[in-house]
């Protein structure tokens, strides 16, 4: 059976009060896999990735979350991102004020170590760690075929590709759990096939991929497994087979069978 | 496209890395020398005074342009920090007879161990709450240097203030304290370039955009701000060493709340988030005050003036602006 690397128990996560967000929602996923989340608006999905990522102090939810054998629940969002953990946003967040490889360079930052001291002085330590970076930096831009852009400020470029340049960026920090926010959304169907190869490629190189998405077609073509949720709820969990046959999740959530391509 | 882009694209061969970086590095050596120039072919003190004060307020600008333009901490209190430095060293050298050199140590433990009681829970605000908090900061440092009147003289402030010596050495004339000025001033745009550029610079950058985004990427938001800010503060203390102990005398009124707003105003018209922007500031902070000393009742709506014209027609400031003119009119030449 294979090491699972993230056991989420019991989320339960309210707004104001009464609206239950997330509500005693437990899943696991295996190391290496693909995993989507599916459900429709209001499901609770971005609420279960802020969950994942730190965005909420743990008063403010219940529950209990393991990462790579070890509980996060009280870790910060950046500490949680030092060990592993890292997110793609539904509408891009690249760093505007710097260029494509200065996007890319960032996210090593939890893979090295150079201090404030040493940057200032720019002992010999930092030069080399900045040329490792800047190397580096160069692999994953030119994983995503932008290699010839990476002096491009980023704001200059369409969305779709500033996309890919937070993918890079994501990638670069070597994630072992590589969270993507709906990644489709507003990419036309060629990026969105492009995207879809790209996240295979990622799969491919041991990053486990948690994806919350609306694109079906990438959803049934790219998970190992699906979680559907509704009103905060798991609604059913499994292959992309089982989940087309279940019938609680047609009439819940996707309508008709022929939604499926 | 400008130098730091083409390094980036040509360094794919790290030879050409070096050569494009060293272009960087020859534009300080440039400078430096244009510096060292100017006492040369001018004997007028006046110029040199000028000098002097233009060194000082670069080093105002560029702590300014390294919290708020680089990190996104805007501070509306900045004359405070650098009153903190001129009276500090002030007290230290008048009051308790120590040299200029121990007042500077004073200075940097001092203006550091502020910046971190203040700067602990201040960079955790955002927005306009930083940007009140430094305010208030600001009139706090105002109020109590003009009321403790045992310790920093009130509002008549302190006299008899002792110029730097070290190594039985005293920058007695105008033209040794510009050279020393400026030394300081150069090391600190080198290491402000140094940091910009660096793993530390680009998580403070990232954080000033999304700090979300900076934090899945495993950047501690609060810690690099933090340690920004005590060297923002420490900047422009030592600035304000510099200034204390070259006109000798120091009083309220010079680190008034209307210097923040004034500085940051200058700082915004001059690209703030620009490390030769923080040379324009320097020019225009000294320069400017020269020629509205006519109309000094006006001066803040000259000021506000200057800041409507810039963001509309110089949005990313004069220097950058300028640039961009630049690198446009070389990229039209190149084809």
């Amino acid at each position: 059976m294979a090491e699972i690397i993230l056991k989420i128990e019991n989320f339960t996560k309210a707004f104001g009060g009464s609206l239950v967000a997330v509500d005693n929602l437990s899943f696991t996923q295996s190391r290496g896999t693909v995993k989507s989340v599916i459900g429709p608006n209001g499901a609770g999905k971005t609420t279960l990735v802020n969950l994942i990522m730190g965005y909420f102090h743990k008063r403010e939810w219940g529950g209990r979350i393991y990462f790579d054998g070890q509980e996060i629940s009280e870790l910060k969002k950046y500490e949680r991102a030092s060990l592993g953990i890292t997110e793609t946003y539904q509408l891009v967040k690249v760093f505007k004020n710097m260029s494509v490889m200065e996007n890319v360079m960032v996210g090593m930052h939890s893979r090295t170590k150079g201090n404030i001291i040493e940057n200032i002085i720019r002992v010999g330590k930092t030069v080399r760690e900045e040329r490792f970076i800047f190397n580096e930096a160069m692999k994953y831009l030119k994983m995503v075929n932008l290699e010839e852009r990476a002096g491009d400020e980023v704001e200059s470029l369409p969305y779709g590709t500033q996309k890919l340049v937070e993918i890079a960026r994501a990638i670069a920090s070597n994630p072992k759990l590589l969270i993507m926010d709906e990644p489709a959304a507003g990419l036309n169907s060629f990026e969105a096939k492009e995207l879809s190869e790209l996240i295979m490629k990622i799969r491919n190189n041991g990053i486990t991929v948690l994806i919350i998405e609306h694109n079906m077609d990438l959803v049934m073509n790219l998970s190992d497994e699906i979680l559907v949720m509704n009103l905060g709820k798991k609604l059913a969990e499994g292959s992309p087979a089982e989940i087309q046959r279940n019938k609680e999740v047609i009439r819940a959530y996707l309508g008709e069978e022929i939604g499926f391509a | 496209m400008n130098t730091k882009d083409l390094r980036l694209i040509e360094s794919k061969k790290d030879s050409k890395a070096i050569k494009f970086e060293n272009l960087n590095y020859l534009f300080f050596v440039s400078f430096a020398v244009c510096v060292f120039l100017i006492p040369i072919l001018t004997k007028n003190e006046y110029y040199l005074g000028i000098g002097i004060f233009t060194s000082i307020n670069t080093i105002i600008v560029l702590s300014l342009s390294l919290s708020t333009g680089y990190a996104g901490l805007v501070s509306i209190g900045h004359a405070a920090f650098f009153g903190l430095g001129a009276y500090i060293s002030a007290i230290m050298t008048v009051k308790f007879g120590t040299s200029a050199m121990i007042g500077l140590m004073a200075v940097f433990v001092f203006s550091g161990v502020i910046a971190v009681f203040i700067g602990f829970p201040t960079v955790k605000l955002k927005g306009y709450y930083i940007a009140m908090a430094t305010l208030a900061m600001g009139a706090v440092f105002f109020a109590v240097v003009k009321e403790w009147n045992s310790l920093t003289g009130g509002v008549d402030g302190i006299i008899n203030i002792p110029r730097i010596s070290f190594f039985n050495y005293t920058l007695e004339s105008d033209r040794a304290y510009y050279y020393f000025a400026w030394f300081i001033c150069i090391v600190f745009l080198l290491m402000a370039y140094h940091l910009v550029n660096s793993r530390t610079g680009r998580a403070l950058r990232a954080i000033a955009v999304s700090e979300d985004a900076a934090e899945a990427l495993g950047i501690n938001s609060h810690w690099y701000k933090l340690q920004i800010f005590i060297l923002s503060v420490i900047f422009a203390g030592v600035a304000g060493w510099l200034y204390a102990h070259f006109i000798t005398y120091i009083s309220p009124t010079s680190f008034s709340p209307r210097l923040s707003i004034i500085v940051l105003a200058i700082a915004v018209i001059a690209s703030i988030k620009s490390i030769p922007g923080a040379v324009t500031g320097g020019i225009l902070l000294t320069v400017l005050p020269e020629f509205l000393r006519a109309y000094e009742d006006f001066e803040i709506i000259v000021y506000g003036a200057f800041l409507m014209f810039s963001a509309m027609f110089f949005p990313d400031g004069i220097t950058v602006e300028m640039e961009k003119l630049l690198g446009r009119l070389t990229h039209n030449r190149n084809n």
